[in-house]
């Protein structure tokens, strides 16, 4: 049963909310004057919402987080940096043979209330000419192409390629909220802010896979600002600050941190944990993680079960990976208690749900995968470093 | 003399001459670098002059700054060794220009470091420019150069805040610029402090209605060399510092941090403070294992613990300075007792808020009180009170201390005027409202 998803302001409702027929349910994304508050599922009846209906729901479900972002409002204070000029930025996307998701992208991405950016698609190895092609129907983006595959790579050379002070990442298969990337931009303002991430919504949930994606592995990571350091965050945990899909580094993390690591993330056998490697390294050498929910992109989500089976391999072994990574570099111990944490509070209690078939718990065979995953984390990274070390074509 | 580049005066605004003032101690290479520094910075040669004032030292500095061939003048002072603020205090006697720029000698200015402390002065003839300064480590990783790190970027971030009520730590002698005559009419530096003479200036500038303003743009990076064991050991000086500060300004005893340190009761503190007063010699001893302690926990990855440690090694020898000055504990709570100035007779200027912040901001700028009172209508909302070192009110102050401070009262008496045009917002407005005043208590305000 596919779930319609709404993004609705409090402050602009419209007379009535409409949605297309079929739907039984839709997750919405409440604002309050266009900042994300909160998000609920809300049951529809086939016929469209009025006005006051919406109110209700809206206010039983958010009352005092909505309270107090009318507080806020009327104080006309709400924590953030107000810099007197924004950081220059380029808006990256690395790509690998989704030309049609690239473009829905990109064309979010000329949508983007900020001018001036930059906008750079780095092509990881794709096939055919379908995504220079969809590049070249957008005059302001750049195309580079990276003949290695390799999302971690790609990454890097964006880094690389770009010449402003902040490289803004999306993935190709999510797309930009008008605000997104001045609400990133505007927390860099202090040089120990390394990396500001945002909130990821799901851009639909149409299929069982989608929605069960949605439950077990959210982007989203809370509706507070969040400021992290390691104090705050043990580097082990660093992917509680965000991920991939929606960040902004600085560039100089090249020179004060280091590349990403290219032993990590999709196109290489440990599939993810690029991105929880490098906030890790960013909190373990003192520097700082924005996380504020203002900056909000939406993901589309994989369709077919299988893809769900993958993608809990995947972020198994990539977590698994980035522990290995940090093991090899740190000697942390913290690795050893966090995943057994992890394994006793976490996948265990989901696995026996699951195999109980409690609502909401999802298929077991995806706890499963991911299990395997993490079993086969540590070799792929082993087998990886291996790789890179014998140098290019090794 | 290069001519003047057409971009430094747009408005026709006539550049300040300036004086730059770079005390140093032994330190050739950094005191070079800093002067190279100034060198490219598109300022007109005619309005700037360059003091390096030399505090005695053995090195070759004398000789290289001879060397030198500036596109400025460059004067070099050599004095027996007397510290850095009678070095700073002999640089600006002898200073020409209508601005002194304090900088160390550890510091590299940016490009455009000159001109951004210049205009910063621009329309007022009592402003002090913070300048802004980034620690470069020197490739040392380790936590306790992110941490150091860290602090630095810390005190900025602090200066930076919204709302930011600057005081008299905010000066900071590393990178400074200041009138010379509002420098000599408050008579300099007091050079019977060991570190916090900058702390102290910044006291007596306030208390002469100086506006601090920070000026990020006037940026240096820091080439810090400090260790971790000269950090520690320099609490001790702070320590003594601060009770020196408290004698010579009284009404600052309750803003020094040993005064909410005092107050702190958690038992690792107490029996620190113990220590330092009554057991100095087991102190030391315990304060030299739990130093030595740090580097296997660092190894170790126990941040956590290594950060617990360095806390409380900074928290005693701070504690030894402070009873190397006043000797027991009873001295102690005698001199944090000590009548002080008073701030509470501070008449307070009444705000009201009913017709909304940007208004209540701006009677705030017009009057610039040391204190005020809050209202919503006939409501009490609370109460900001005068802080002692600190600089009076104005309108930017008022927001974020709405927000942080006083959301619970106002929410309380907002709700009751039914603001929103929707009843069940407003229900949930004055829910919130219940919510927050149940755990409200005015404030104990510190800094």
């Amino acid at each position: 049963m596919p779930t319609k998803v709404l993004d609705l302001d409090f402050d602009a409702l419209p007379a009535c909310v409409e949605y297309p027929a079929g739907y039984r349910r839709a997750l919405v994304l409440v604002r309050f004057k266009g900042v994300p508050v909160g998000k609920f599922h809300l049951p529809l009846n086939g016929a469209g919402l009025p006005r006051e209906k919406v109110v209700e729901a809206i206010c039983r479900e958010f009352g005092p987080m909505l309270a107090d972002a009318w507080l806020t409002d009327w104080i006309g204070h709400d924590g953030r940096p107000k810099p007197q000029s924004l950081p220059s930025a380029t808006v990256a996307v690395c790509t690998r043979d989704r030309p049609d998701d690239l473009a829905r992208c990109l064309e979010s991405v000329t949508r983007l209330r900020q001018g001036g950016q930059q906008v750079m698609v780095v092509d990881s190895a794709s096939r055919g000419a379908a995504t220079p092609d969809v590049v070249a129907r957008f005059p302001g983006a750049r195309y580079v192409r990276e003949e290695q595959p390799g999302l971690d790579r790609a990454r890097n050379r964006a880094l690389r390629e770009a010449s402003t002070e902040v490289v803004a990442f999306i993935d190709d298969d999510a797309i930009a909220d008008p605000g997104w990337l001045s609400a990133l931009l505007r927390n860099f303002d202090d040089s120990e802010i390394m990396c500001v991430t945002g909130l990821t919504m799901p851009l639909e949930l149409e299929t069982n896979s989608q929605e069960t994606f949605e439950q077990i592995y959210p982007f989203a990571r809370g509706f507070h600002r969040k400021v992290h350091d390691r104090w705050s965050l043990p580097p082990v945990c660093a992917g509680r600050a965000g991920a991939g899909v929606n960040m902004a580094l600085r560039r100089d993390v090249l020179a004060k941190i280091g590349p990403f690591d290219e032993a990590l993330d999709a196109g290489a056998l440990t599939r993810s944990g690029g991105d929880n490697d490098m906030f890790a390294r960013i909190l373990s050498r003192g520097y700082r993680i924005i996380y504020d929910p203002a900056a909000l992109n939406w993901h589309r989500h994989r369709r077919a079960p299988e893809e769900l089976i993958s993608q809990a391999y995947g972020y198994g072994a990539g977590v698994y990976a980035a522990f290995a990574a940090m093991w090899r570099r740190e000697h942390d111990i913290a690795v050893f208690s966090t995943s057994l944490r992890w394994l006793l509070a976490d996948q265990l209690p989901r696995l026996v749900r699951s195999l109980l078939k409690r609502p909401g718990s999802g298929p077991s065979s995806v706890v499963l995968a991911e299990l395997r995953g993490c079993l086969a984390g540590p070799a792929a990274y082993a087998a990886e470093t291996r790789r890179l070390a014998e140098g290019p074509g090794g | 003399m290069r001519p003047l580049p057409p971009a430094l005066h747009p408005s026709g605004a006539i550049l300040p001459t300036l004086s730059v003032i770079i005390p140093s101690y032994n330190r050739c290479d950094s005191v070079r670098r800093a002067v190279l520094s100034l060198y490219d910075q598109g300022f007109p040669a005619a309005q700037l002059e360059v003091i390096v004032v030399l505090d005695g030292g053995a090195d070759d500095s004398a000789a290289m700054l001879a060397q030198l061939r500036p596109p400025f003048r460059l004067s070099v002072i050599e004095q027996t060794n007397q510290g850095s603020a009678a070095a700073r205090n002999r640089g600006a006697a002898q200073a020409a220009g209508e601005i002194l720029v304090f900088i160390d000698d550890d510091m590299e200015c940016a490009a455009s470091f000159l001109i951004e402390h210049a205009r910063a002065h621009n329309g007022s003839q009592r402003r002090v420019a913070l300048g802004y300064f980034e620690a470069d480590m020197q490739g040392e990783v380790s936590y306790f150069a992110d941490q150091l790190r860290g602090w630095w970027a810390e005190m900025f971030r602090q200066m930076r805040a919204d709302g930011h009520r600057f005081a008299y730590k905010d000066l900071l002698s590393g990178n400074f610029s200041v009138p010379r005559r509002l420098f000599r009419e408050v008579g300099g530096f007091d050079v019977t402090l060991l570190r916090h003479h900058d702390y102290e200036l910044g006291y007596r500038l306030l208390a002469a209605g100086a506006e601090f303003r920070l000026v990020e743009a006037a940026a240096c990076i820091h080439h810090e060399r400090s260790s971790l064991h000269r950090t520690v050991m320099g609490k001790l000086a702070e320590g003594r510092d601060d009770v020196m500060l408290g004698r010579l300004h009284p009404d600052l005893r309750p803003v020094v941090p040993m005064n909410w340190l005092r107050r702190y009761l958690a038992l690792p503190s107490r029996i620190l403070m113990r220590l330092a007063f009554s057991f100095p010699a087991l102190g030391d001893r315990f304060a030299a294992i739990c130093e030595s302690a740090l580097r296997p926990l660092e190894y170790a990855r126990r941040y956590a613990t290594w950060l617990r440690v360095l806390t409380g090694l900074n928290i005693y020898w701070y504690w030894r300075g402070v009873a190397t000055e006043l000797g027991s504990l009873k001295k102690l709570d005698e001199f944090l007792k000590a009548p002080h100035g008073g701030t509470g007779t501070v008449a307070a200027l009444g705000v009201q808020l009913e017709d909304g912040v940007a208004a209540a901001a701006k009677c705030l700028d017009a009057e610039r009180p040391a204190a005020a009172v809050l209202y919503y209508g006939d409501r009490l909302i609370g109460r900001i009170p005068a802080l002692p070192g600190t600089e009076r009110l104005a309108g930017r102050h008022l927001a974020p201390l709405l927000s942080d401070v006083f959301r619970a009262p106002l929410l309380a008496a907002l709700a009751d005027t039914r603001p929103t045009g929707v009843s069940l917002l407003e229900n949930s407005l004055a829910e919130l409202a219940d919510q927050l005043m149940q755990r409200w208590t005015e404030p104990q305000w510190r800094v």
